[in-house]
């Protein structure tokens, strides 16, 4: 009898517990929810010299925070609170130095920071300590770790068509996912993208208001248009003709699947407008960055981080997502 | 004895006017003396000597243009020209001004003169920089850094001034040594 009681109870919280769930969910969707930032944490202020153009940014289970930055030509590690652990790199063209450090990945063991200047993918141990060069012939527009094993990249291909290159830690071209049908003008396919846990890809187009998610298999679940852009601006540079105003700068993924699309130009706040987009494509919720930042990156335990201070600061932030 | 009186008195005479004549020659030294010339260049005794002052009319000053701090390819032609210099000119003959766009900070001015510093002396210390360089809050500069990070050549001895603009050719790197090293 006792049992049958306990029983029944855990049932109710459970049918209770999925009831709330499905309400917070459909809240989600119909764009009740709002996004708060407190801040953490902040690395480098005006007075020190931790940072001075930090460019890229992860952190592993460990809390540690990996940087690029650009004006020192180093790669530096953080602790959890945000003490300089340590620095490499260099000036330079040779193993463990940069010309212009610029993106970075990891996965459990390493470190893969890629060089605006210098063709390749290097790649360090938590150490910091230099292992190899994985070498790219391609420039590397935005580029993901895939697992130890593969790699993927995004690169600028003028008379090609817009794809997602997949690639093997050897550097050996292995599969690609196309995400346009056609041959555009130059630089209008360039993209930021993501993949969620089950390898579905999300790509915003960086020159076009286009947000979009393809599924393992390749195919396009849907396609986005939020800022409604008409027209887009370009120039004469040399014989191209090129566009010259970012409509989105970056994307990243929450540990629950939600896509975070920062805007660039076409925003209300430039740069600083992010956009929460739900994996069936709806959007959620649109909240403002305190400052302009290059980029966005949001870690595995849900902290975003941004830029403050021109790139001489680097801001950890807890989200609160908030339901009306 | 007459003639032993006589001899005593141009013995005498011959003294007196030797003495007259020295005397007068020291004074009219004294009167005509040109004041000791002041050399602006040698400190006293005590004090460490400064490095000899060169005769060269020459200046070369590089006109760096903050945004392109923001695109470090865009400044990475200054840097190497930089480095290609000869030391002394490095040394004597080189500064450097640090233009930016004073609206870009203007509601919060402080801040902006602390974002530049600290981007000024990050840049220096990772290129090895030994330039002396001034910030030209001012503005004094900011119309020659409108095309970029640029050179402005002064040539004192031939009486000229030319300024260039990054990234520099091979012609006008030669033509910019040339100037200074000659």
């Amino acid at each position: 009898m006792k049992e049958r009681i306990s029983q029944k109870k855990l049932f109710v919280v459970l049918f209770l517990l999925l009831g709330l769930s499905v309400q917070i969910q459909s809240l989600a969707q119909k764009g009740n929810m709002k996004v708060r930032l407190e801040e953490v944490l902040s690395i480098g202020s005006l007075d020190d010299d931790a940072l001075f153009q930090w460019v890229s940014v992860k952190a592993d289970l460990d809390g540690h925070i990996y940087v690029t930055d650009s004006m020192d030509y180093s790669l530096k590690k953080f602790s959890s609170f945000g003490k300089l652990l340590k620095k490499t790199g260099r000036k330079g063209q040779g193993p463990g130095e940069f010309l212009a450090p610029r993106l970075l990945d990891s996965t459990k063991e390493h470190l893969y920071v890629t060089d605006q200047s210098v063709p390749g993918i290097q790649v360090f141990d938590k150490n910091l300590d230099f292992q190899c060069r994985i070498p790219i012939p391609l420039p590397v527009v935005d580029f993901k770790i895939l697992s130890d094993n593969e790699f993927a990249l995004a690169t600028f291909s003028p008379n090609e068509k817009g794809a997602i290159l997949v690639f093997d830690s050897k550097g050996k071209a292995i599969r690609q996912i196309q995400y346009t049908d056609n041959v555009s003008s130059p630089m209008m396919d360039l993209v930021s993208f993501d993949f969620d846990s089950d390898r579905n890809l999300y790509i915003a187009y960086t020159f076009q208001d286009k947000i979009e998610k393809f599924n393992r298999e390749g195919k396009k679940e849907w396609s986005l248009s939020l800022l409604k852009v008409k027209q887009q601006s370009r120039k004469r540079i040399s014989r191209f003709i090129l566009p010259t105003k970012v409509v989105y700068k970056d994307v990243t993924l929450d540990n629950s699947q939600k896509l975070y699309v920062l805007g660039g130009s076409f925003s209300k706040k430039k740069s600083q407008d992010v956009y929460v987009i739900s994996p069936e494509g709806g959007l959620l919720a649109t909240f403002t960055l305190p400052e302009p930042s290059h980029c966005i990156y949001i870690d595995s335990r849900n902290f975003l981080y941004s830029r403050a201070n021109e790139g001489i600061t680097l801001k950890k932030y807890r989200m609160q997502h908030v339901y009306n | 004895m007459k003639r032993d009186k006589s001899l005593k008195f141009r013995f005498c005479l011959a003294i007196t006017i030797v003495f007259l004549l020295w005397f007068f020659r020291t004074g009219l030294d004294a009167d005509i003396k040109v004041p000791k010339t002041v050399n602006l260049f040698v400190r006293e005794k005590n004090q460490t000597p400064i490095p000899e002052f060169k005769s060269s009319n020459k200046l070369i000053l590089f006109i760096i243009d903050f945004d392109d701090f923001m695109c470090l390819s865009c400044i990475d032609s200054f840097v190497n020209f930089y480095h290609s210099l000869p030391f002394p000119v490095i040394k004597e003959s080189a500064w450097g001004i640090l233009t930016y766009d004073g609206t870009k900070w203007k509601d919060d001015k402080p801040k902006g003169i602390k974002v530049i510093e600290k981007k000024l002396r990050g840049f220096v210390r990772a290129n090895s920089i030994r330039l002396p360089i001034l910030i030209d809050h001012p503005h004094v500069f900011s119309s020659l850094a409108a095309k970029g990070t640029s050179i402005v050549l002064l040539n004192g001895d031939r009486g000229f001034l030319r300024e260039y603009v990054f990234p520099l050719n091979e012609f006008q790197k030669d033509e910019i040594i040339k100037t200074l090293v000659e």
